[in-house]
């Protein structure tokens, strides 16, 4: 009886085209994605159907489901972010706002953060949403 | 003359290590990019100030709490007060409007007709506290 010999194929060769594949995803994800510094609390902003793109380069603050106030990693009181707004707004480089607040918060807290940042001379807040069922 | 024979030689570097790599590198980037499409509804900052409110010539929303509703104290489903408003506008763009929730209401409530009315109302729209 003859048995078939097994010839044997070069494995290299055979995954290569996985290796495409990996190098385009790679490509992909290192230029489609964008980094940002973990947050010091996590946030699930309100979701919204309005198609106003955000600019990430804007200052902004975070406002977790206590109404705590956070920016550059630390918590800030009242006296703080009036403070740290104005001097921004003296800069010169502060157009508006941007409020990372959370979904679950009372809407009061925003309210009577407006009214707080009257004081100042910020025109305008932009209130971060999402599109409804994106992930965040 | 007897030439000497090149053999054809597998490359000694094997690519195992470097497809390691490129998964490793490919993982990371999966998962330290983010994809989120942040949008924004922008509030203007005015002076605050206490106002006459003439229910006449004004839609007062109140939040009561996350589902429940007035428009001017008249308690009514959110699609109802939505369209009542919206043929107000229709008729005069800066018809203005007051959005007062009520302590415990989400943000994501007041954010959800704040972005349904912003569809149709002019700038003329107001957040305000409810009187104690």
């Amino acid at each position: 009886m003859q048995i078939k010999q097994v010839t044997t194929t070069n494995h290299s060769e055979n995954i290569l085209p996985l290796v495409n594949v990996v190098f385009l995803l790679l490509i992909f994800f290192m230029l489609a994605g964008a980094f940002s510094k973990p947050d010091l609390f996590e946030v699930i902003v309100p979701s919204a159907e309005n198609d106003n793109a955000a600019d990430r380069k804007v200052l902004t603050m975070l406002i977790n489901e206590n109404g705590e106030i956070a920016h550059n990693q630390s918590i800030l009181n009242e006296e703080e972010l009036v403070k740290t707004i104005k001097d921004e707004l003296e800069d010169g480089s502060l157009v508006h706002l941007q409020l990372k607040a959370d979904a679950s918060m009372d809407a009061i807290r925003l309210i009577d953060l407006m009214e707080l940042l009257s004081t100042t001379e910020l025109p305008a807040i932009h209130l971060l949403t999402v599109a409804p069922g994106s992930k965040q | 003359m007897q030439l000497a024979k090149t053999q054809k030689k597998h490359s000694i570097v094997s690519l195992t290590p470097l497809i390691d790599v490129v998964f490793i590198l490919l993982i990371f980037f999966m998962l330290a990019s983010s994809f989120a499409e942040w949008q924004f509804i922008e509030l203007s900052v005015g002076k605050a100030e206490e106002m006459r409110v003439d229910s006449r010539s004004t839609s007062t929303i109140k939040l009561i709490t996350d589902g429940t509703f007035t428009l001017n104290d008249k308690e009514m489903r959110m699609e109802e007060i939505i369209s009542i408003v919206r043929e107000r506008c229709r008729i005069n763009i800066n018809h203005p409007i007051i959005i007062q929730p009520v302590e415990g209401v989400s943000l994501q409530s007041l954010v959800t007709i704040l972005d349904q009315i912003n569809e149709f109302a002019g700038k003329n729209i107001s957040l305000a506290k409810v009187d104690s």
